[in-house]
């Protein structure tokens, strides 16, 4: 019996032993089969998976202040500044009552307004956008529960001057018009991005150094001399008031470099406050509205012929006492004349005078000498949205049409186009590009925008004779409302019928104005536009004055460079 | 095999994994910890707390002579009995809809199901080395061997805790196996259980979504399959070499219970498949440490509670990692001597006492198996 149970105890030692190696293979067995999981999951699978526990990753973008804008003098009319906004999370206010008034206390809010939305149940409202410092301040004293203040960026003008021209930045500080648009990259810098993650309860975290090399705003310097564009802007606002028109135009450029120094246009807009005003305020009508001359584009035609040598200055041309017939077509003077000069026929702006003129040159001459004054192209500001204007090419037997574009009827013009043209004559006969902008001064360097005179356009001889009919026009002709007492001036007025309806209007005008200061040493080009003046509606009457007030004011206060000869 | 391993390797495993485990709670607690406390260190001090007070009953059950753990064994099994069944009462603590935890005072909690594990491994060592003789016998090998694993199983299934009561059925089983009870007498309880088991297990709808989940995490990502996508997502963008120790982002909030039942996962991510293959390496290594201690022991007693103690270490370990990796069906277990959870530690550190204490040398003058 003993005998039997030690065999049997010794039989199951044999057995526990053979069963403790099983249980020993089974578990390395099992660990060897989780071990190839973790392959699976960490070497072939992994690439997968990994690509779906991205989505936690995100990068947040610190943008660096935007840039400012200047004027030439370094007067700021844009700037960027850290302001707070103040916001509320209506799901986490439980007394929306007593938190209104104490919002509407301290931000000096409605109440009832106040309650409405914080009674609103949503997760997220703007209480107060752009709060001031001190308005902040009061809010982060109240502590109130669910009430936040958010940092944030404004983008300001003090002046509010040139507002059509600087454009504006929107709430996020992207720039959404004018050169506020066209110069984004530069005013924007570069942001810095930074790798971010966020756990699961939504909060951020930094999870490694990103590339933190955020480049300041670039700072763009214009050619705007802000105390003359306040100038100009006050004299079209006035102006706007006497003559009751739909819009005024101004635009200052110096002859010799290009510079604007003044682009003002009636009706304007508060920049500060855009999202209030109509889009169509919006436009910069100097850069991107045309309209029909009318006799100040005589000047032109006229250049181009003495240029060509097909008339001289002192040559007549009958001007059939104020009315002829063109193929079907009656060209009719504002006054009847005989035989004038070529040099009378600007300084009296005969139609018909302009049309025989026009008639010696051709009309394929005619176009493009007017082409190589720059209308029907871009003048190369580089403004968003600049009109090329219309210049069509014509043929030599449309007799009509060269007459009509010889005194500025069948093209279209910009402001800025019949300025540029007008510097051609002050400066001596050569193009200028009109430039907006001085200068971009960016962290890594300053760029200077191209100035300059580019190629000649007609003989130094041709533009002082012209000026010389410019300066008689304004001395005993049409434009004597644009003479000064102090200084000569040169100038063409320009009294355009609107079409409407497809003919030319009895009652609505363009009136206008192209003038050069002084007369034979141009500093000044200076081109006014009053769009349907209401009573006096001639350039004459209406344009010359502002030219006038305008110029009297920069010639006396402003440091213009004396340059040029002649 | 198993002859050339013992103590130093389990020694060398074990003590590696308590310390890399306590590095990685740390790195997978800390926002949770921050967020719940203010401090990030909360849990890496409580688990540094628990590994010491484990060193201490490590330290007991290796100098504790066999014959005295063998002569409490049943007391032992009755204790845990009683401490499962007061988690029922008004001492239970309920968490996560299951009352799985016991309050003695203020502050002092613990799981009484790991005590349990350890109580019935003694247990069962004790019947199946006194029955021993008898093992051909189906009501010695299986049946008592039954009734002590199915009567805290049963208590467990009350709380409920499916996994805790599956676990002690399979320790159980095995030490069965290990005592050299017939195949075809475990098989046939096998099969008898398993009907059973099945309607327990999908009695309860959480249990069949688990089991769904499993099969298929990626049919709904964001609700039942959540946290198994989570883990796989870990393992995934750990790849070979890990994001590094610390900038693992599962632990962020995304992956639950990414300090205890999950810290393999965030292993996984922050050291790579390097570092999960060495976690695996090192239970493997404790496991068959443990079982050639127990192949080399003076008695079928202290034979069993080696093979017993070690299945604590490496069978939950199995388990734990099987679930962190998608390859079992979820079920809630702590990876001993490595994640968080105090309960876990200090019984896991006392189970590698227990293997140490049958690794002690025969005292001389003792011959032969009792």
């Amino acid at each position: 019996m003993n005998r039997r149970r030690v065999a049997r105890k010794k039989r199951n030692v044999a057995i526990q032993r053979r069963r403790l190696m099983i249980l020993a293979g089974l578990g390395v067995l099992g660990y060897a089969g989780l071990g190839a999981r973790a392959v699976q999951l960490q070497a072939l699978d992994a690439e997968w998976l990994a690509a779906r526990a991205q989505v936690h990753r995100s990068t947040v973008r610190l943008e660096p202040l935007r840039g400012e804008i200047h004027d030439r003098h370094g007067t700021l009319l844009a700037g960027s500044a850290e302001v707070e906004s103040v916001a509320a999370s209506p799901r986490r206010i439980s007394d929306a009552r007593s938190t209104a008034a104490a919002l509407a206390r301290a931000l000096d809010l409605p109440q009832k307004h106040l309650r409405k939305r914080l009674s609103s149940g949503r997760s997220f409202v703007w209480i107060k956008r752009w709060a001031t410092p001190e308005e902040a301040d009061r809010v982060r004293d109240l502590g109130l529960a669910g009430v936040s203040l958010h940092p944030e960026r404004k983008r300001f003008y003090p002046s509010g001057l040139a507002a059509a021209y600087l454009g504006f930045a929107g709430r996020d500080g992207e720039g959404l018009s004018g050169l506020e648009l066209a110069f984004d990259a530069a005013l924007r810098g570069s942001s810095a991005s930074l790798p971010l993650l966020r756990n699961a309860h939504g909060q951020r975290l930094i999870r490694w150094k990103g590339d933190t090399n955020a480049r300041a705003g670039a700072r763009v310097v214009l050619t705007l001399d802000a105390r003359l564009q306040h100038y100009a802007e006050n004299l079209l606002e006035q102006t706007m008031q006497r003559t009751r028109a739909r819009h005024a135009t101004l635009v200052a450029l110096d002859p010799w470099t290009g510079d604007l120094l003044a682009v003002a246009e009636r009706p304007t807009f508060d920049p500060n406050r855009f999202w209030l005003e109509k889009p169509s305020a919006f436009r910069a009508r100097a850069f991107v509205d045309v309209f029909e001359p009318g006799s100040t584009l005589k000047p032109f035609g006229i250049a181009m012929a003495l240029d060509a040598g097909v008339v001289r200055a002192d040559d007549r041309f009958d001007c059939e006492q104020g009315a002829w017939r063109v193929g079907d077509h009656v060209i009719h003077d504002f006054k009847p004349y005989g035989a004038l000069s070529v040099h009378d026929i600007i300084t009296l702006s005969s139609n018909i005078g302009a049309a025989k003129v026009a008639e010696q040159l051709g009309a394929t001459r005619l176009v493009e000498g007017l082409r190589a004054f720059g209308f029907g192209q871009s003048t190369g500001s580089g403004f968003p949205g600049e009109s090329p204007g219309i210049l069509r090419p014509l043929r030599e037997s449309q007799r009509v049409e060269r007459a009509n574009l010889a005194f500025g009827q069948g093209i279209a013009v910009t402001a800025l186009q019949l300025a540029a043209a007008g510097a051609t004559l002050a400066n001596g006969g050569q193009r200028v590009s009109p430039r907006l902008v001085l200068r971009v001064e960016g962290p890594g360097g300053t760029v200077e925008w191209p100035s300059g005179l580019g190629e000649r356009v007609l003989s130094e001889s041709t533009a002082r004779s012209i000026r010389a009919m410019l300066q008689d026009a304004v001395a005993r002709g049409t434009g004597k409302a644009a003479a000064l007492p102090q200084y000569a001036v040169a100038g063409k007025t320009g009294t355009a019928q609107k079409i409407v309806n497809g003919s030319y209007s009895k009652d609505r005008f363009v009136a206008s104005f192209m003038g050069l200061v002084p007369a034979q040493n141009p500093r000044l080009v200076v081109v006014v536009v009053i769009d349907e003046p209401q009573g006096a509606h001639t350039g004459g009457r209406v344009a010359a004055p502002v030219f006038r007030e305008l110029v009297g004011f920069a010639l006396e206060q402003l440091p213009l460079r004396p340059r040029g000869k002649t | 095999m198993l002859s050339r391993v013992g103590t130093p390797h389990l020694l060398v495993s074990a003590t590696f994994l308590a310390g890399t485990g306590l590095v990685m709670v740390y790195s997978a607690s800390a926002l949770r910890a921050e967020i719940s406390f203010g401090s990030s260190s909360v849990y890496f001090w409580r688990q540094t707390m628990g590994l010491a007070l484990g060193l201490l009953v490590a330290l007991l059950a290796w100098r504790v002579p066999l014959g005295a753990i063998r002569r409490m064994s049943y007391l032992g099994w009755g204790l845990a009995l009683v401490a499962l069944i007061a988690t029922l009462s008004s001492l239970g603590v309920e968490a996560n809809h299951a009352r799985r935890w016991l309050a003695l005072g203020s502050g002092f909690m613990f799981q009484p199901l790991e005590i349990a594990k350890l109580a019935l491994v003694l247990a069962l060592a004790r019947w199946l080395s006194d029955q021993q003789i008898r093992l051909r016998d189906y009501r010695f090998a299986v049946g008592v061997p039954a009734l002590l694993a199915g009567i805290p199983a049963l208590v467990l299934l009350l709380q409920p805790d499916f996994g805790g009561a599956l676990m002690l059925l399979l320790f159980a089983g095995t030490l069965c196996f290990a005592a050299g009870a017939r195949i075809t007498h475990l098989a046939a309880t096998g099969l008898i259980a398993l009907p059973a088991l099945a309607v327990v297990a999908l009695g309860a709808g959480y249990r069949v979504n688990r089991l769904r989940s499993f099969l298929d995490p990626w049919a709904d990502p964001l609700g039942n399959g959540y946290q198994l996508v989570q883990s796989l997502l870990a393992f995934g963008a750990g790849g070979i070499a890990g994001t590094g120790l610390g900038a693992g982002q599962q632990k962020l909030g995304y992956l639950p219970e990414a300090h205890t039942d999950f810290i393999l996962s965030v292993v996984g991510e922050e050291v790579g498949l390097i570092g999960v293959l060495t976690v695996l390496v090192c239970f493997a290594i404790v496991g068959v440490a443990a079982i050639g201690i127990a192949s080399r022991a003076r008695d079928t007693f202290a034979m069993l509670v080696a093979t017993g103690a070690s299945l604590l270490i490496w069978l939950q370990g199995l388990v734990n990692a099987g679930v962190a990796m998608g390859a079992l069906p979820t079920k809630g277990t702590t990876l001993p001597l490595f994640s968080y959870g105090r309960s876990s530690l200090v019984v896991s550190l006392a189970a590698i006492g227990l293997v140490l204490n049958v690794a002690r040398p025969k005292k001389p003058g003792r011959k032969g198996w009792r």
